[in-house]
């Protein structure tokens, strides 16, 4: 089939990138692991079995830096590559109206897990800890790090925000509230969030295994992925084009989602007013490998998509929640700068159910225009449209 | 074409009491919210920390039970803001669940059911988690019940960035407008006085009087929630005030002051009104009603309610204004 492409000079540029998660520390790593010869098993964190991942703090040259709070660090280390990329330097950043828009879920508590713990167990802490505690908000943090004057905002949609913040970012531009955008999610994982997971019984016992017919469930990741998104006429070389967003809610469920896929429907359908559903090359699939995630979202791609692709990338990095829009629209990017779509790692016998088979080995072809799909608790929908750079 | 957006519902939650009428009846008559104490164990003992507190929350009664057990408190606050703003704007006139989206904002969010939960995984180990907990300690868990309870299908967003929040919340309805992705936005902001908050100020150094223009701290914690029905004018027959613009990052000196009224957002601290006055200029004349609502960081919210109450009388037009902690400012205009 014949495609159009999209070269389109009014698109937003995407000039950087940077991503930290179980399937690397960068892009360099990430495409390594995604695209390259053979797949290996996530590191999982000792005491508990989540995906863990490597920082390395020395990047950090200051000494309050490498102590705050981890959610902030992971969000540094992946603006650090971004800002790299594009090309702009701690000097030159300050020449900008800088937004920062930022989803994450720990880092809008500012939880110093040690204060809290001794304030349970009444050791009575400091209350000037607090002061920190409350400042610790990861957008705020970002933008006193690099001095930073725009608009600044932290989006809580459970595991839609990192997509959401990366839309919000795109509607900043538009409005001409700033020149660029840092934009993307970050999260780390706290005990208690593995405790919840795990009480309401979606933690899978090995890695998880989105799509399969076997799958048990999710496996908690931490991570984090940027964006540096700026207007058409910026200078600097563009990476992929941000070609659109949605989002929709379902209003049906705090932590199922829709049975018929309501609000992503309507969030998918209304890209497609703009986007052509023939232009689609292939859809990173939000695929956490719970059986309702999965199953929903699975056949409501198949009813629509049914010839498209689809990739589903949790089983590299496990679901890394509030950042996971923003890491998997950074992988997506890296499918479409490489033309190559990468195995979904977990993924070997398709669900009768659901009827859908995601990549199983890489694949190369001609890709131009991918989905990004998220959805979250509280019936969240979201939908990033990416494209390649013009 | 840039739309003409108004606030066209609104709601309130706050220590004057539930309701619009209850705010009124204290911003006309000058009267000041009852004070109230809560208990808090610090290592000198248990102590009595004073603050503008809500009363109980009357939710609607349409809730479930079920839901409302699981809400936390700011939860609670929120649903009745909400309840009350839809029924202002939309008592006689229809309105299309996907046309219609939702924002929730909190400089926190529900800090306490959050820590109860943590505490309980802290003390008692994972397997004492409670899975209803967990949901509702999510953050974005009020934005799910209220637009399951609303039937809100358009998208719905929960932001959290501190004092920043205010500004943030109004400025996503408004883009979401211009976007043309809905025509209306349910605009809640709230917090409540938490555990924390209540321990930090046990130990801090203020006379409590919440005054504005003072040199030294005069903070004692509020809490609440503002709802506000933002619209695209052309889609609704009801206005409160037209909101002209929307300013998240201007720098001292690029600021409009444009405004015959000029309401800021203060929590008590000290010389906050020479801050303002610093980037609005010495000669305007500025005003704050943190005496009604207290020291919380959604006090723009409370701000932009009065503006629009305000402006029902005396048909001024306002400017609320937000300083941020990294020295920007963050406006909002009516008309």
């Amino acid at each position: 089939m014949k495609k159009s492409t999209n070269r389109n000079e009014q698109n937003l540029k995407i000039t950087g990138l940077g991503v930290i998660s179980g399937a690397g520390r960068n892009c360099k790593e990430t495409k390594e692991i995604l695209f390259g010869p053979r797949f290996s098993e996530p590191r999982k964190a000792t005491n508990q079995p989540t995906v863990e991942v490597d920082i390395h703090t020395e990047i950090f040259t200051a000494d309050s830096t490498r102590k705050s709070m981890r959610v902030n660090l992971l969000a540094l280390a992946a603006i650090d590559e971004a800002l790299e990329m594009a090309k702009i330097s701690a000097t030159e950043i300050k020449k900008y109206r800088v937004g920062v828009c930022i989803g994450s879920t720990v880092g809008c508590y500012g939880f110093e897990y040690a204060f809290t713990t001794e304030y349970n167990l009444k050791k009575y802490p400091a209350p000037e800890r607090l002061l920190s505690h409350f400042k610790n908000n990861t957008a705020q943090f970002i933008v006193n790090h690099f001095n930073l004057r725009g608009p600044v905002q932290l989006v809580s949609n459970a595991c839609t925000s990192g997509a959401d913040a990366i839309g919000i970012g795109a509607s900043w531009l538009k409005a001409d509230l700033c020149d660029l955008v840092i934009c993307g999610g970050s999260e780390a994982i706290l005990p208690q969030i593995y405790a919840g997971f795990k009480s309401m019984q979606l933690y899978a016992p090995e890695m998880c295994k989105p799509f399969d017919r076997s799958r048990r469930g999710l496996t908690l990741g931490e991570g984090a992925g940027f964006i540096i998104l700026e207007k058409p006429d910026s200078p600097r070389k563009s990476q992929a084009q941000f070609l659109g967003f949605m989002s929709a809610s379902d209003a049906y469920h705090t932590t199922a989602p829709h049975p018929e896929a309501r609000g992503l429907a309507r969030a998918t359908e209304h890209l497609l007013v703009k986007i052509s559903r023939s232009k689609i090359d292939f859809i990173n699939a939000h695929g956490t490998a719970t059986m309702h995630n999965d199953l929903v979202e699975g056949q409501f791609i198949k009813k629509l998509f049914p010839e498209v692709p689809v990739v589903a990338t949790k089983g590299y990095t496990g679901h890394t929640l509030a950042a996971a829009g923003a890491v998997e629209a950074i992988f997506s990017i890296l499918s479409l700068q490489t033309q190559t779509l990468p195995p979904s790692a977990g993924f070997s016998e398709p669900d009768p159910e659901i009827n859908l088979t995601p990549t199983q080995k890489i694949i190369s072809g001609k890709y131009q225009t991918a989905l990004s799909f998220s959805l979250g608790f509280g019936g969240t929908n979201s939908v990033l449209a990416l494209g390649t750079a013009p | 074409m840039k739309k003409n957006l108004c606030i066209s519902g609104l709601g309130q939650i706050s220590a004057t009491g539930q309701g619009i009428k209850n705010l009124q009846k204290h911003l006309e008559g000058n009267f000041l919210p009852e004070v109230n104490f809560k208990k808090i164990k610090t290592v000198a003992g248990e102590q009595q920390v004073p603050g503008l507190l809500t009363p109980e929350v009357t939710i609607p009664s349409f809730i479930p039970d079920a839901v409302a057990r699981r809400m936390s408190r700011l939860s609670r606050m929120c649903f009745a803001a909400v309840d009350e703003a839809l029924t202002d704007c939309f008592s006689e006139a229809p309105r299309t669940a996907e046309r219609m989206g939702l924002v929730v904002g909190s400089a926190y969010g529900s800090l306490d059911l959050a820590n109860s939960f943590g505490e309980r995984v802290q003390l008692d180990g994972i397997g004492a988690a409670s899975p209803s907990l967990f949901a509702s300690s999510v953050q974005n868990s009020i934005a799910s019940h209220l637009s399951i309870t609303f039937n809100i299908q358009g998208p719905a967003s929960t932001i959290m960035t501190v004092e920043q929040t205010t500004m943030a919340a109004f400025r996503q309805a408004y883009d979401w407008i211009q976007e043309d992705i809905v025509d209306h936005v349910i605009v809640v902001i709230g917090d409540e006085i938490s555990e924390y908050h209540s321990y930090f100020m046990a130990h801090a150094e203020s006379d409590g009087s919440l005054n504005f223009k003072s040199d030294i701290c005069t903070a004692m914690m509020g809490e609440g929630a503002v709802c506000f029905i933002i619209s695209n004018l052309a889609c609704t027959a009801k206005s409160y005030a037209e909101i002209t613009d929307i300013r998240l990052a201007d720098e001292m000196g690029e600021i409009p002051a444009r405004a015959s009224k000029n309401l800021i957002a203060s929590y008590g601290q000290k010389n906050q009104y020479s801050q303002y006055q610093k980037y609005l200029g010495l000669e305007l004349k500025l005003e704050s009603h943190l005496r009604l609502y207290g020291s919380v960081l959604m006090g723009g919210a409370f701000e932009v309610l009065f503006a629009a109450l305000l402006m029902k009388t005396d048909q001024v037009d306002r400017a609320c204004y937000q300083l941020t902690s990294h020295g920007l400012m963050q406006s909002i205009y009516l008309k």
